[in-house]
């Protein structure tokens, strides 16, 4: 309600401040209204509610279920899209949420192992997940700072929902002729996931680890289940 | 899924290593009992006269060193000291978290306070090249305009150049200033009384950024035989305080070189520092918050006259002063346009967040500067507005040597174009030389309020429409009854009835306040 009034008054001022009529049209250079300045703002990076957007790119490592090395790690990466919200509780601790689109790009390494999702032998094999994720974390902020995002730890948890899959692979027919096949809507992926992830931040810059805690193939087609970790780093747009 | 426990452990444990890391603190004591201080020993007999001219003690207990025993216990817990505080009795040194909470229980410890390392550079001015214009007329005329503002020819032609004046610059570094011929005439006469790098602890400053050689051309430097800025005659301390990237260290290093200013005799304090969003709030914005603040309040006490730049935060969202702008004893200085005569567009907005005028008085914003190849160039920043008014400050004391720092303060204000008018992008407008050497204002009045039923109406009267002697600027606000303002404008004139103002509720015991032509005057709506 106060805010209301300061802005209710800060309004009428300006409209009795009169000087833009055809009789009075003299050219304003500098306006400011102070009232309006000293609302006390309530968004911002270290204010009670803080939302941007942020940029994520990682690899997948580990190994997998069958703890063998089933990708090429460098080639097998992580692009995520997405925006975060966050509400403070105190100059320490803040909760929040993201919501994030991402794709996971598992390169095959192609060799007498391969298993997944059979053992025909390509120039180039990638699974590709497309994702919708969906976050929920506590952030633990450390050091004195203003206005300003700061030094945290997050730690949250996520849901991942594959809204679709490509099976991608290169073939040499020979003669010049290269083959490149895209194969949709594969059976053996599972359609929801979820995640643990750790975030270490120091204002823009992220550095993030997610683990896997769920299946990401069906049990019944007996696949190893790709490596649970990505690493990499996220770049907040704020 | 089995879950791979020891990478989940390292995933759940690096955010935990990660704060352990080192930190900076400082570390308050609780008294400076048994120690020993002789202020003929420690202090510069300048220092020592501005005390006594002051009446000030020369025994003030802030004055007192850091009892050496709590020094090196504390130092048997650390990993390295920083700095030594003499006037607000700290220490700031580095160590680990565990170590700190040792630190917590010692008996003579009165409180710790966390600085964390990590930050960008939040100095006032970055000076890139590439902002940088070359060596035009226009740059000449500039060069002119910006002590011809300040009708520095009435002190040149007086004789007041700021000798015996001792300026202290706290600033990014100074290159070129042990050889550029800008400075040679100081050089000469040994004017350059000591130098400080608080980044590096050594004497040597002529190297890093440059912007305190621009800042110091701005004071005293003169190009082909013209004044860049007033004060040619006066003695400098040159301090290293800012290291781009440090902000924290930064702020260490202030604190240090004010105190060091004060034990080598400053009679003004120059710095460009000022301390935002980074590690404060818009409320924080009160002089009373930030350590800076409290210091450069301190100083103005031992009759320091600290000038310090109003901040270039005018079209950020943070846009108010930074930190020690906010400080009721700093003369903040905010910058105006040298094309336009008003408010440049960088120039942070007063007032401070309990509601204080600031800036105090302003300079221009773009200015000519000496660079480290001795040339004469244009530059952007309130940095460069603040030494303008160093060096002008330093030929009104020169010129009114009875006065103390907080009655040349209020002077300067008073000086002002806009006088007794203010605002909050301006505040009392450009300090005028004439002032000071003859007290005369011209207070003819150049317009009138015409008040009618429901509404009011400011008519410039004809001869100073037509008059281009000044810029045709109308400055009006409306101040509630507490002296704050809720709105102001500036205004082109055009044209002799300027503005009218509707009366209704909303505007009852409210002031309007309005500046034409060196002529204020008001009007109270009952």
């Amino acid at each position: 309600m106060k805010i209301l009034k300061i802005l209710f008054t800060s309004f009428l001022i300006n409209i009795i401040f009169i000087n833009n009529n055809n009789s009075y049209s003299q050219r304003i250079l500098l306006e400011q209204d102070v009232l309006k300045d000293t609302i006390k703002k309530t968004f911002g990076p270290n204010l009670k509610n803080f939302i941007h957007f942020y940029l994520g790119y990682g690899f997948i490592v580990g190994k997998n279920s069958q703890s063998n090395n089933n990708i090429i790690y460098g080639k097998s990466n992580v692009f995520e899209i997405g925006v975060r919200y966050k509400y403070k509780l105190s100059n320490y601790y803040s909760i929040g949420s993201t919501l994030s689109y991402n794709t996971f790009s598992y390169c095959i390494k192609q060799d007498s192992n391969k298993i997944i999702p059979n053992n025909k032998i390509h120039q180039k094999e990638t699974l590709i997940a497309y994702t919708l994720s969906y976050s929920f974390y506590n952030r633990f902020n450390y050091g004195k700072r203003g206005n300003y995002i700061g030094n945290f730890i997050d730690l949250g948890i996520n849901g991942e929902w594959c809204f679709t899959n490509r099976h991608f692979f290169k073939d040499n027919l020979g003669s010049g002729i290269i083959a490149k096949t895209s194969i949709k809507g594969l059976r053996f992926y599972e359609p929801f996931y979820y995640n643990l992830y750790g975030n270490i931040g120091f204002n823009r810059i992220v550095l993030t680890c997610k683990y896997r805690m769920s299946n990401m193939f069906k049990s019944k087609y007996n696949y190893p289940q790709m490596p649970p970790f990505t690493i990499g780093t996220q770049i907040g747009l704020h | 899924m089995k879950i791979n426990t020891q990478l989940l452990l390292i995933l759940i444990l690096l955010p935990v290593i990660s704060i352990s890391q080192q930190n900076l603190y400082r570390v308050f004591f609780t008294d400076k009992n048994n120690c020993t201080f002789n202020p003929y020993n420690y202090f510069d007999h300048k220092a020592i006269e501005r005390r006594i001219k002051n009446n000030i003690n020369l025994y003030d207990s802030s004055d007192f060193p850091v009892n050496e025993n709590y020094i090196n216990k504390v130092k048997e817990y650390s990993d390295s000291l920083i700095s030594i505080n003499r006037w607000f009795n700290y220490i700031c040194i580095t160590t680990d978290n565990q170590k700190i909470n040792d630190i917590s229980q010692l008996p003579f410890v009165k409180n710790i306070e966390a600085l964390t390392l990590k930050g960008n550079l939040c100095s006032n001015d970055n000076i890139n090249e590439d902002t940088i214009t070359i060596l035009t007329n226009d740059v000449k005329n500039l060069l002119i305009k910006q002590t011809e503002i300040l009708e520095g020819k009435l002190f040149d032609s007086a004789g007041y150049d700021g000798k015996g004046i001792r300026i202290a610059i706290f600033d990014a570094g100074f290159p070129t200033v042990n050889i550029s011929n800008a400075f040679k005439k100081i050089r000469d006469e040994g004017r350059i009384i000591k130098t400080w790098d608080f980044a590096k602890n050594k004497e040597f400053v002529y190297g890093y950024s440059s912007h305190g050689l621009m800042v110091m051309s701005c004071i005293a430097g003169i190009y082909q035989g013209q004044k860049i800025g007033l004060a040619t005659g006066a003695e400098f301390l040159l301090a290293r305080t800012e290291v781009n990237g440090e902000p924290y260290f930064e702020e260490e290093n202030w604190l240090q070189a004010v105190e060091w200013a004060d034990k080598n005799g400053a009679d003004i304090i120059n710095s460009s520092l000022g301390y935002t969003y980074q590690r404060y709030f818009n409320y924080d914005m009160n002089g009373k918050t930030s350590l800076v603040a409290k210091a450069a309040n301190l100083a103005a006490k031992k009759g320091i006259l600290v000038v310090n730049a109003a901040g270039n935060e005018g079209d950020s969202k943070w846009k108010v002063i930074g930190t020690p702008a906010d400080a009721d004893s700093v003369l903040s200085i905010g910058g105006i346009d040298p094309e336009t005569y008003y408010h440049i567009y960088f120039s942070s907005y007063g007032p401070t967040s309990d509601g204080r005028t600031k800036p105090n008085v302003c300079a221009f914003g773009e200015v000519a500067a000496i660079t480290k190849k001795d040339e004469i160039k244009k530059v952007q920043g309130t940095s460069f507005s603040s030494p303008l008014i160093a060096g002008f400050a330093a030929c009104a004391w020169q010129a009114n040597p009875q006065l103390n720092n907080m009655e040349l303060f209020k002077e300067i204000e008073k000086s002002a174009h806009l006088y007794p008018y203010f605002d909050y992008a301006h505040g009392y407008g450009i300090p005028k030389a004439s002032y000071f050497l003859n007290k005369k204002k011209s207070n003819k009045p150049t317009f009138e309020f015409i008040k009618k039923v429901d509404e009011i109406i400011i008519k410039i009267y004809p001869e100073y429409l037509i008059d281009n002697s000044l810029p045709n600027l109308l400055y009006c606000n409306i101040q509630n009854e507490t002296g704050k303002i809720e709105l102001y404008k500036v205004i082109q004139v055009e044209q002799e009835e300027v503005s009218k103002i509707i009366i209704n509720n909303n505007l009852k015991n409210k002031i309007i306040n309005a500046h034409y032509k060196g002529y204020t005057n008001s009007i109270k709506i009952n």
